[in-house]
């Protein structure tokens, strides 16, 4: 290993932080990642010095490039407050964004094939994530629980709830949509993801449709998807995909409380 | 898209519609009412009836003709395969009801008919396209026997169950024949032809290249793509010589054809030809690249450790039950879920040296083509109403010209500037641009016309305060100053008092205004 294999591997890295560069359109790129495939060592290299800034590698493919997730240490690491300041909507969004790849990728096949590429709208996603509330609260109203927050500390309202009282479009005053309405929140989440070269807009029947890159996929399925998983894990809930138990019920079983016990997110603690 | 005659374009619709309606008939008995009607549910009729059209077409090769009752019988081995549990005399019955109808007894001259649309010199009409499937001949001792139609032969047998490649080197060989009798609209045919030829050849390996990149074990390298992609590397470079050498016959018809119709013929042929050749190269990447790709894919899914991901089933796994949780808990799985999806973010700075070496490294982009800055005439066309006209900018520069060498203050040149009142169509008066000009002099010196020795216009700002009404900031002391050349004796020009351009206070914004 020279200087040169070094320039090389960290070459690598800042070009995968670079936006929108990709080893179709710089020749350097493609020989890197070329390279990468070709020569062991190098992808060490590259994995090592990534690593060096608490970044992992999560897959290298001519078509995107090096695609690099982030550790919870890294400072590179975006901060969830960057993209949405306002606490309130906070919640919201985060749903939004979640709720994009699970209807980007509705089927766990989808994210294993590469060819795949997800389409989604923003009222898609808001009547998705709305459909699964509303049914959570019909079971719930069936149940006659009460789950109304305790006064005073909103943090305890659940999620599907906080979603159901936001209305989806609305108007204000100046005739248009308030900034705070979920389908707005959606599009917001969306944009961002456009921005980071995770999905693409197109022009689609009536309102834009979304379309994934290569590289958003990866990133759900190598990293974002299993940290989430080992989120909820930690708090003690784990649940088993109910498609591959063999029946599919409407109504979800209420998260199992209690040791986390084997959970698919155990395999993922790598 | 491609210029074409639409006589020519619509002729291939007309012909591929042709081939189409031979296909009805067979597919259409799956649908009749005798099928019903006498029970025959379990039974596939349109493949019983491709398997009649297979055994007259076999049988009837060397010249020998086969009986209906023959067929008949051979449909009924194909019907025993599909319901055994069936009667011999079902099965027979099914076997002549299928033979009759593929011979359509029904009609008087057996010809089943479908009309067809065309266009030609005399505009778009639809005419009945008459066709049979089989025929009753007389054989060599008279009795009536069956044959395949043509037309059977050519959509039954071999369009469906066609080998690309076979099928590009007949469509060139009938192009190349058609060129060479100058039969061109025909050629024009068997051009867009071939071309819908190369087309499912590049579908066939993308198609291929598809399915190596979801999983390289769907594919045996070694047996199959290998040899494949030889012959059809092969294969394509004779295409193209092919297509070379044709569009060179075109050309050469092109020199010695005076009629105009076939002129025009030929360059749309020359055009199909072109894009032909065009898809070659583009077949050719994809050929060359099929190799490196599998390559790529094997080592990816192959060599490489199983991926650590598992299959999360984001609805079931992750959204239900994030939507029970309260908003407090729900945000920490949320946040790392969304922070691991965007993956790291741009940092500002990376590494000082690296930009440093960025920026003195050549582009890869060779040409260094200066480039084009916006030119008199664009300044001209731009919309915006200009805030001075064309006599307050001869005035401002006469004043500026007319500088003398002892200088003359900012207020005073101010003063002169307000002789003539602006228009009423003028927002600024012309103090306003000998302000800008003024203040244009004190930061940009100008120093090449000093450098050459030419006389120049500079404005020093000596600490005086400027008390004007519009105005504040300095009173620059505006005066035209000639230095000696550079290189003229050797001596600097350095007695100028040339002050250092540094900001005056304030400079000359308007009071009233901003």
């Amino acid at each position: 290993m020279t200087n040169d294999d070094v320039a090389d591997a960290t070459r690598m890295i800042a070009m995968a932080l670079g936006r929108g560069r990709v080893p179709a359109r710089s020749s350097e790129y493609a020989r890197l990642v070329q390279r990468y495939h070709r020569d062991p060592d190098y992808a060490h290299m590259v994995h090592m010095a990534a690593k060096g800034f608490d970044l992992t590698v999560l897959g290298v493919d001519h078509r995107s490039g090096l695609i690099l997730g982030t550790t919870a240490e890294s400072s590179l690491s975006l901060s969830v407050t960057e993209l949405v300041p306002n606490t309130g909507d906070r919640p919201l969004y985060l749903l939004a964004q979640l709720a994009i790849a699970t209807l980007a990728f509705p089927r766990p096949q989808d994210l294993d094939d590469d060819e795949f590429v997800g389409r989604v709208t923003v009222s898609a996603v808001d009547d998705y994530v709305r459909e699964h509330a509303l049914a959570i609260e019909q079971r719930i109203n069936a149940a006659g629980e009460d789950q109304d927050p305790p006064t005073g500390q909103p943090g305890l309202e659940a999620l599907w709830r906080a979603y159901l009282r936001r209305s989806a479009t609305g108007r204000t005053k100046g005739d248009n949509e308030p900034f705070g309405s979920s389908r707005k929140i959606v599009e917001r989440a969306l944009k961002h993801l456009v921005d980071y070269g995770f999905m693409h807009k197109v022009p689609g029947d009536g309102e834009g449709t979304y379309v994934t890159h290569v590289k958003y996929r990866v990133q759900i399925r190598e990293l974002a998807a299993g940290e989430m998983l080992k989120e909820l894990a930690a708090l003690g809930i784990s649940r088993l995909p109910s498609s591959d138990l063999g029946h599919k019920t409407g109504d979800p079983a209420p998260p199992t409380p209690g040791a986390p016990g084997p959970t698919p997110a155990a395999t993922l603690a790598d | 898209m491609f210029f074409e005659e639409p006589t020519a374009a619509y002729e291939s619709l007309t012909a591929r519609m042709k081939a189409l309606a031979v296909v009805r008939p067979i597919v259409g008995l799956d649908s009749s009412k005798a099928k019903t009607e006498r029970g025959w549910h379990g039974y596939r009729l349109a493949e019983l009836a491709l398997a009649a059209v297979d055994f007259v077409a076999l049988s009837s090769d060397m010249g020998t003709m086969v009986r209906q009752e023959a067929v008949a019988k051979e449909v009924a081995r194909y019907a025993a395969l599909q319901v055994p549990e069936g009667t011999e005399s079902e099965r027979e019955a099914v076997g002549t009801w299928i033979t009759e109808r593929l011979i359509n007894v029904e009609e008087r001259d057996r010809a089943f008919r479908q009309p067809i649309g065309t266009l030609n010199e005399e505009g778009f009409s639809v005419r009945d396209f008459p066709f049979q499937i089989l025929r009753e001949v007389p054989d060599e001792v008279g009795r009536a026997a069956l044959v395949v139609t043509e037309a059977a032969i050519n959509v039954l047998l071999h369009a469906i169950d066609i080998d690309v490649a076979s099928a590009q080197i007949a469509t060139e060989a009938r192009l190349t024949a058609m060129l060479k009798r100058a039969r061109i609209e025909d050629a024009l045919q068997a051009a867009l032809h071939a071309r819908r030829q190369s087309l499912r050849y590049a579908k066939q390996l993308t198609d291929w290249r598809a399915a190596m990149q979801r999983s390289v074990r769907a594919i045996s390298w070694a047996d199959q793509v290998d040899e494949e992609v030889e012959l059809a590397l092969e294969h394509v470079k004779a295409r193209s010589d092919a297509e070379t050498a044709m569009r060179q016959r075109v050309g050469e018809l092109l020199e010695v054809t005076e009629d105009e119709g076939k002129r025009r013929q030929l360059i749309d042929l020359g055009a199909v030809l072109a894009d032909c050749l065009a898809r070659h190269a583009g077949l050719t990447t994809l050929l060359v690249e099929l190799g490196p790709e599998f390559r790529r894919q094997q080592d990816r899914q192959v060599f490489v450790v199983p991926a650590l991901h598992t299959r999360v089933h984001l609805e079931d796994q992750l959204l239900r039950p994030v939507l029970e949780l309260p908003i407090d808990s729900a945000d920490g799985p949320l946040a790392a879920f969304t922070r691991a999806a965007f993956g790291p973010k741009r940092p500002h700075v990376l590494y000082l040296p690296d930009f440093f070496a960025a920026l003195c490294r050549v582009t890869e982009i060779q040409s260094l083509e200066p480039a084009v800055v916006q030119t008199d005439h664009e300044w001209d066309e731009s919309a915006d109403e200009p805030l001075f006209t064309a006599e307050q900018e001869q005035e401002a520069a006469d004043l500026l010209a007319s500088v003398p060498a002892t200088g003359v203050r900012l207020s005073s040149l101010l003063q002169q500037a307000r002789l003539n009142p602006p228009g009423v169509s003028q927002r600024w008066g012309t103090d306003h641009l000998v302000a800008l000009r003024v203040q244009e002099l004190f930061r940009n010196i100008p120093v090449s016309r000093l450098a050459e020795g030419r006389e120049a216009v500079v404005a020093i700002d000596d600490g005086v305060e400027l008390d004007d009404q519009r105005f504040g900031g300095s009173d620059f002391l505006v005066l035209s100053v000639r230095a000696d050349p550079v290189n003229a004796t050797g001596g600097a020009p350095a007695a100028r008092p040339i002050p250092s351009p540094r900001r005056p206070g304030a400079p000359a914004l308007a009071k009233d205004q901003v």
